[in-house]
């Protein structure tokens, strides 16, 4: 066997790492050979000064210096993930911003005149109604910019929205609301304190009674009432209204109208001042064509300040007098069921079973999908995170 | 309340893992010297060592959640600091930063940075100081994976299984890298004995620069 070799057995010769025969090889080569025998020992004596290095101290404060270090990590964990991962939370950040761009757009409450002082409100009351009131308030808002500011309010820094202020708003509101009660006259009479109450009065009522049933139950009375009230104690009587039963249903709309209402005021002003000066013409007419020809003109224009003047009537009274239109039936008192059979029983339970769970399963699908986007992120996120501990484990 | 004293590394690592600093803190106080140590010699300054040592624990604490304990935790930790301070030694390399044992080349030859060591004592300790500051120059000449292996080796007593996992390599790859470097230290001790000895006990130089 060759030196070469043999002293490739060297190091793992003196850590001990060798197979009794490749030790009994090697002892074998350094008693014959005096080189390798002179190497060997060269190479214990280098092995024995390493090992014979004493071991440093560790410096003073070392460990609190690495926990502070850790304390630090361990707090912020998030942050780091974040820091390395800048451009995905840029990402993230623009996402949500986009989302909640389009819900603000698409109406969530953020009532569009903000900021403005409440007096400026002469008798109108606020203008939110509630969810679904502002979602309609804002979209009908929307074309105010197209809205001539009057000259004299073109002032330095008065925004539309500011001239707005300026006028009365007009708001058309209605609610809507289904109520189960449990004693039908009760709670008509209620309402109608209610209503009274606030200055404002019945615009319509219907009622309906079932048929009694065989055995004297049932008879239950539902029925349908228009209100109208000041539009200042709109959300009172809404308020005070549904809290008389149980409220099945509930939809709030408002309108603004106020720009309608003023362009409608303006041309109004100008059919006057022109059916003003057709009385001026037709005081001066000679002929009888001409007399013929400027009266014409004046019914066209009386016509339109008539067309007017009911539209400005309608709003005046719907601005001012909001509707709530109720809903009211009775509670039903739980129907006996003429006791079915078993099999009936079964198969009704069954039929429910199945619906219940069609019904579960469709909610699932909805809340998935509602839940997709978020989970889409939290994803990325998640992906980012094991990414970035991968790489610090490397 | 367990006392953190009498677990063993497999507990603290899981409870450090769930971010029990405290278990995590138990394991710098049972590792830190042997870290510190080698972190010491591979970087050849105590200060740098200490900087590297907490780097690669800080490293460790970040990278826990990785360790799922295929090795001992203390091979793993190896691992760890082995790498932290060979990149740091790369990026140095590259950078051209001149460590204290490192040879400088002049127009006289090589010469090699001296720290004067005025710290005075018994022969005895001048002996043995004697004797490590040549060893510890001897492996700052070495290049940095053999002097990784020796150290994991010699300093800090892996087996040549364990040293496997610590490099990431295979044990045929650790017994020829180990052999080829004490060789290369054999070399340097032998040649470097005569002038590390004139330059620690005579100190007249004073330093050279």
């Amino acid at each position: 066997m060759k030196c070469r070799d043999i002293r490739e057995m060297f190091s793992p010769y003196l850590d001990d790492e060798l197979s009794q025969e490749e030790r009994a090889r090697v002892e074998e080569h350094v008693r014959a050979c005096d080189k390798c025998a002179e190497e060997l020992r060269a190479l214990g004596s280098v092995v024995d000064m390493v090992r014979g290095m004493p071991p440093a101290p560790v410096p003073q404060g070392f460990r609190s210096r690495v926990m502070r270090a850790v304390e630090k990590e361990a707090r912020a964990p998030i942050r780091k993930v974040l820091r390395g991962y800048r451009g995905l939370a840029a990402i993230a950040a623009a996402l949500l911003l986009v989302v909640g761009a389009y819900l603000t757009v698409a109406g969530l409450p953020f009532p569009a005149a903000q900021g403005i002082p409440e007096s400026a409100h002469v008798g109108s009351g606020e203008v939110a109604v509630g969810d679904a009131g502002e979602a309609m308030y804002s979209k009908v808002a929307a074309p105010e910019e197209e809205l001539a500011e009057p000259a004299d309010m073109q002032m330095a820094g008065l925004g539309v929205e500011d001239v707005l202020d300026l006028y009365e708003r007009k708001v058309i509101r209605n609610a809507f609301l289904r109520l189960e009660v449990e004693d039908f006259d009760e709670s008509y009479r209620r309402i109608i304190t209610i209503v009274k109450g606030v200055g404002g009065y019945v615009q319509q009522s219907t009622f309906r009674t079932d048929e009694p049933g065989p055995e004297g139950q049932g008879g239950y009375k539902s029925g349908r009432l228009v209100l109208r009230v000041p539009s200042e104690f709109f959300e009172s009587a809404v308020e005070e209204i549904g809290s008389l039963g149980e409220l099945r249903d509930r939809e709030i709309t408002g309108q603004d109208v106020t720009m309608e209402y003023y362009d409608l005021e303006a041309r109004k002003r100008n059919a006057e001042r022109q059916e003003q000066r057709l009385l001026e013409i037709l005081a001066q007419a000679k002929t009888v064509n001409e007399i013929l020809q400027v009266e014409r003109e004046l019914a066209r224009v009386r016509g339109e300040i008539e067309v007017y003047e009911g539209r400005l009537r309608y709003l005046n009274n719907v601005t001012t007098l909001s509707t709530i239109t109720v809903e009211l039936s009775e509670a039903r008192e739980e129907e006996e069921p003429a006791s079915p059979g078993l099999w009936d029983r079964m198969t009704v339970a069954f039929r429910d079973s199945i619906r219940a769970m069609l019904d579960l399963a469709g909610r699932a699908l909805v809340f998935l999908a509602a839940a997709a986007p978020v989970l889409l992120i939290l994803a990325a996120l998640w992906l980012a995170y094991r990414r970035f501990r991968g790489r610090a484990g490397a | 309340m367990v006392n953190l004293r009498e677990i063993s590394d497999e507990q603290l690592v899981m409870r450090a893992k769930r971010g029990d600093t405290d278990a995590f803190g138990e394991l710098v106080a049972r590792y830190e010297h042997r870290i510190f140590n080698l972190a010491y010699r591979m970087m050849g300054d105590p200060e740098d060592g200490a900087d590297m040592a907490q780097e690669a624990f800080l490293r460790a604490f970040k990278a826990l959640r990785g360790f799922r304990g295929d090795a001992s935790f203390s091979t793993w930790l190896y691992r760890v600091a082995s790498n932290v301070c060979l990149d740091e030694l790369r990026r140095r390399g590259r950078r051209g930063e001149v460590s204290l044992d490192a040879p400088l080349t002049t127009e006289q030859g090589q010469l090699r940075r001296e720290v004067p060591d005025t710290a005075a004592g018994p022969a005895e300790v001048v002996e043995r100081r004697e004797a490590e500051a040549l060893v510890h120059r001897a492996l700052g000449l070495l290049p940095d994976d053999h002097r990784l292996v020796v150290l994991l080796r010699d300093i800090e007593g892996l087996s040549y299984g364990e040293l496997a996992e610590a490099l990431g390599c295979p044990v045929g790859t650790v017994k020829s890298r180990l052999n080829r470097a004490r060789a290369k230290l054999r070399e340097l001790l032998l040649s470097a004995e005569p002038e590390a000895s004139r330059v620690v006990k005579g100190n007249e130089r004073g330093g050279a620069r």
